[in-house]
């Protein structure tokens, strides 16, 4: 085999393969900066080259180009809370309060060191593994999957937020959300109202933007002049790089979750970032800056979710089995090239087999290096004042929300649930929870009817299963004794007894959505039901204990209000509603006169009134927000909301 | 399996006799010209999907093809069972030859059985090509049976078999174990791939895959003595017979299967719902279509681009993959095929109605 290795290496520095891979790494990072584009459009407009006369180039082209997506989502994560990718989610937790406290460039240092690493070890973990894999994965059953997700979700016990009893409810009402759709057992439709839309469910992209990306923008416009609290970037890209190092126990255990849950079908990037965030809370000690800026929260998720990508080459490469779609484009490139992805793959294309793992570290290699690079000036953004930034923001966070499925639902959507999120973050829910439990919820209910299908209850039988349980166990009792950093209680503080009309109106209205699915339920046949009712009747058993210790007269950490964080003085000038309406603004603009035509007008307009640019220099920066949309939609195909306007008249590209 | 060439020449023969009008359309199909135009070809799936590689692989070959080499641009509107793709389609496609949709067998299925949900007419819509696509049926060695001639071993024996939807593409195979009268257990919500890994670790032992998929990675689990194929579905000849897979000529169709089984032809309202199925989900596998209402032309500029790509060894070469050397119906030729596979007789809707109802328990609207 170490022929085999050496000779891959041999290739991948010729010239002719390194120039390709370099480009693909390139591409890749231009596409991976901007969120919710990731490397799919880019990788399928690669897929005719193919067919061209030297189809290796374009391969690993690819390659580099899929390497890169999780290292570039960072920026937008740690820079501006916007989760660049399903996967970039937990790095928001700590990566943008550091950028907060003017430390963007340390925390996108230890980011990237991380992603490196966490990438590399993936490799080499595919190099060692590569001959045992096979029978490792044919290992793990349903039994065993469906344990592996109960794992995951105990993780919540470590994401709570101050109130365990608000966490759980909060994580409940994720599993609700994730239950709309098609249901596993019967692909009945549940709660979707009878829409298309719905029927997919709802899409982790546009959860992910309306839990982080919209709270945040609201949040500093109403408190921040700009996103990082002091003027000067402080130490940088080489502290974060050291700290990396110095963590290195937390990288090799996160990378190894990461390359572990990426290699089983079926978990995949979002679960791995959010377990290894839980990981990082329930192993290291001194836990009171985690959430607040703390690198570990940084180094954790992101060694896990390089590592995802060295994990899943195995379902690829050796059962044809992707994990992502830009994964399934490389399969379908590799396909059209006449190499099968497969059982067999290593021993009909073991040469080509370590070309690509061995790609796929070069270009993590390069990938960090150039975002190194990058890192510290990009990371100025942050200094920038902020009135200037939001707008451009806000378009990005609406553009990403609708690349999911290219309607004017997903705009709807990212709205409607951005404003769920902003209540989230002023009553004290905690927005991570909420997406625990949102990813793994289709997989649980999938999970435990597969298993009692095929097994009855006799999978508990099985070593594997008998194992996890084991750590399930364990997870829940640290989980149990987890004492949450919190403030201290004050009698007129944000947890005071007082004022609890808002709060408590929020806790209806979760309560009737949990109560409507309830009522839905009933529809439904069994094994439609089974799961959204239980986990509908658990969170309103919670709901309703929160309720009661929030009647009662003392302060506590069930009650939260974030507004009453500020005396008279201090309080912001605006509410978070005046920054919701600029939000709808965009979306009526679009509605009006189309997505680029309503950018131009809303970045105009936001420039001039927010930030007191002269109209001729706001309405140039909105046309170079246009040209930037223009230049996309032409070479990445892709095209943009329609509004009234483009129904009434013919318009001209790029605003039809 | 060794039938590449003999399939081929099939399909060769299967283009030639469509040349035969050609000159014709060729006369009307050079008024045409698309040179500097961008066309769009709507992808109702995710980037990396079997619809997706298609277009894919077909595109570089329409550029080369259509009169005035267009740039042929893939716009993917991935989700709801390709509804909303389609529907957009309808909205905004104008019949200038600028816009295709490519249809696979889930959106003809959402067609016929969420009707009320589609705005397109798929059964008007102009056919420029519909590719065929198979399906194998294999179970797992340890059932004791080594081919069709012992399938009779199969009743009685429990078996299991993971699926997507019980209302879904898999509907083709399930129907068919139902005539069989075989005693499955279904378990749904699982993609193909993860059924294929749950097949090789023993938790099913009953599975399809389609030709492509089959010949991929089932075909090693045959070779490796993991799995034994059964029947291939068949594909459905110009007199409108099930007759065998030209690209499993050695396996039995399901026809074949049935007999084998009961010692009898296969007949009633449960075959032709089954044949249903087999329309949608092996005939009608893979589309092009235009839209409504295409002057004749442009029509017909496309279907001689698509027969010129079929004809250039080129294609064969690189892109072959894609169809599977199945016969391609072109133009006119596809749209009996589409409107039966979409067009249901009353019998045929009970017989489905109380299938869905009684052994999935699922009420079809």
């Amino acid at each position: 085999m170490s022929e085999f290795i050496l000779a891959a290496l041999a290739s991948l520095f010729s010239l002719h393969h390194f120039l390709f891979l370099a480009l693909g790494v390139l591409l890749g990072m231009v596409v991976g900066i901007l969120p919710g584009l990731g490397g799919t459009a880019m990788l399928s407009l690669l897929l005719p080259f193919v067919f061209g006369k030297d189809p290796t180039p374009v391969l690993a082209m690819m390659v580099g180009l899929m390497a890169v997506n999780n290292t570039a989502d960072t920026f937008p994560a740690v820079l501006m809370g916007i989760p660049g990718s399903s996967s970039s989610q937990a790095t928001i937790l700590d990566g943008f309060p550091l950028a907060k406290r003017g430390e963007a460039a340390r925390a996108l240092g230890a980011a990237f060191s991380a992603s490196m690493l966490g990438g590399l070890f993936g490799v080499v973990v595919l190099t060692l593994a590569i001959q045992f894999a096979r029978p490792l994965i044919l290992g793990v059953g349903f039994g065993e999957q469906l344990m592996l997700i109960a794992l995951a979700l105990t993780m919540v016990g470590m994401l709570t937020g101050a109130s365990a009893l608000k966490g759980l409810g909060t994580c409940g009402f994720g599993l609700l959300l994730g239950s709309v759709g098609a249901a596993p057992a019967t692909g009945e439709y549940r709660f979707a109202f009878d829409t298309v839309y719905l029927s997919d469910g709802i899409s982790l992209v546009i959860v992910g933007l309306a839990m982080f990306a919209v709270p945040e923008v609201v949040d500093i416009l109403r408190k921040r002049v700009t996103i990082s609290s002091t003027q000067k970037l402080g130490s940088g890209t080489l502290r974060g790089f050291a700290e990396t190092l110095r963590h290195w126990g937390l990288v090799l255990r996160c990378s190894s979750i990461g390359t572990m849950l990426g290699a089983l079908p079926g978990m995949g990037g979002p679960v791995v970032t959010w377990v290894a965030y839980g990981h990082v809370v329930q192993s290291v000690k001194d836990r009171d800056q985690l959430g607040k800026g703390d690198i570990r929260g940084v180094i954790g998720p992101e060694s896990a979710n390089n590592a995802d990508n060295g994990g899943a080459m195995i379902p690829a490469l050796m059962f044809g089995i992707p994990s992502s779609s830009s994964m399934a484009i490389f399969l379908g490139g590799l396909i059209l090239i006449g190499v099968e992805p497969g059982i067999g793959m290593l021993e009909r294309h073991l040469d080509l087999t370590f070309v690509i793992i061995w790609s796929l570290a070069l270009a993590n290699v390069l990938g960090t290096a150039t975002c190194l690079l990058l890192a510290k000036p990009i990371s100025r953004i942050t200094l920038v004042p902020f009135a200037m930034v939001a707008p451009f923001m806000i378009a990005i966070i609406y553009f990403a929300a609708y690349q999911v499925t290219r309607s004017w639902y997903d705009l709807v959507a990212l709205f409607v649930l951005g404003v769920l999120g902003v209540y989230m973050r002023r009553f004290g829910w905690s927005p991570p929870a909420l997406l625990i439990g949102f990813v793994l919820s289709r997989r649980l209910d999938a999970a435990v009817y597969q298993s009692v299908q095929v097994y009855g209850a006799s999978f508990l039988e099985r070593t594997g299963v008998q194992v996890m349980l084991a750590l399930i166990v364990v997870s829940i009792i640290l989980a149990v004794r987890f004492k949450p950093s919190r403030a201290t209680l004050t009698p007129d503080g944000p947890n005071a007894p007082v004022h609890r009309v808002p709060q408590l109106v929020f806790l209806g209205v979760i309560a009737a959505c949990a109560a409507y699915m309830v009522y839905e339920s009933v529809e439904l046949t069994f094994l439609a039901r089974v799961f959204p009712l239980s986990v509908a009747l658990v969170t309103l058993a919670l709901l309703a204990a929160v309720l009661v210790v929030s009647m009662r007269n003392r302060p506590s950490h069930v009650l939260y209000d974030g507004e009453r964080e500020w005396n008279e003085v201090e309080r912001p000038a605006h509410s978070p509603l005046h920054y919701q309406g600029w939000m709808l603004g965009l979306l009526v603009a679009a509605a009006v006169f189309g997505f680029v035509l309503g950018v131009f007008a809303f970045i105009s307009v936001f420039l001039r009134v927010k930030a007191n640019v002269a109209w001729p220099r706001a309405a140039l920066a909105a046309s170079g927000a246009v040209l930037v949309l223009s230049a996309m939609s032409h070479f990445l195909v892709l095209d943009y909301p329609e509004g009234i306007l483009q129904r009434l008249v013919a318009m001209p590209w790029p605003f039809n | 399996m060794n039938s590449n060439t003999l399939l081929r020449s099939g399909a060769c023969f299967g283009v030639i006799a469509a040349l035969a009008g050609m000159p014709a359309i060729e006369a009307a199909a050079q008024k045409v010209d698309f040179s500097g135009k961008r066309i769009e070809m709507l992808v109702p799936f995710t980037p990396g999907g079997g619809s997706d590689i298609y277009s894919r692989a077909l595109a570089p070959f329409f550029e080369k093809y259509l009169p005035g080499n267009p740039t042929i641009l893939v716009r993917n509107v991935p989700g709801g069972g390709s509804i909303p793709g389609a529907n957009q389609f309808n909205s905004r496609a104008k019949p200038d030859g600028l816009h295709v949709l490519v249809s696979s067998s889930s959106t003809v299925m959402n067609f016929v059985f969420q009707r009320s949900k589609f705005e397109l007419d798929l059964s008007k819509a102009m056919p420029v090509v519909l590719s065929p696509q198979g399906s194998v049926v294999y179970i797992a060695p340890g059932l004791g049976v080594k081919s069709i001639k012992d399938i009779a071993k199969l009743k009685g024996q429990a078996l299991t078999f993971g699926g997507n939807t019980p209302t879904g593409a898999e509907m083709r195979v399930t129907t068919a174990f139902d005539l069989l009268g075989l005693d499955v257990k279904y378990v749904w919500g699982v993609e193909r791939g993860p059924v294929r890994l749950a097949f090789e670790r023993g938790e099913f032992n009953i599975n399809y895959d389609t030709t492509p998929g089959f010949l991929k990675n089932a075909s090693q689990l045959v070779k490796a003595g993991k799995a034994v194929p059964l029947f291939a579905l068949g594909v459905i000849d110009e007199t409108g017979k099930v007759v065998r897979d030209p690209n499993f000529k050695n396996l039995p169709s399901f026809v074949e299967a049935y007999e084998a089984m009961h010692g009898k032809q296969p007949s009633g309202p449960a075959f032709e719902a089954w044949k249903a199925m087999l329309k949608m989900g092996v005939m009608a596998n893979k589309a092009i279509l235009l839209p409504a209402g295409t002057p004749e032309p442009i029509a017909a500029a496309w279907r001689t681009a698509i027969q010129k790509t079929l004809q250039d060894p080129e294609f064969d070469k690189k892109a072959g993959k894609v169809i599977e050397g199945y016969p391609q119906f072109i133009g006119e030729s596809a749209r009996p095929i589409l409107k039966d596979a979409t067009t249901l007789s009353p019998e045929v809707w009970d017989w489905l109605r109380d299938f869905l109802k009684t052994k999935h328990n699922v009420t079809l609207k």
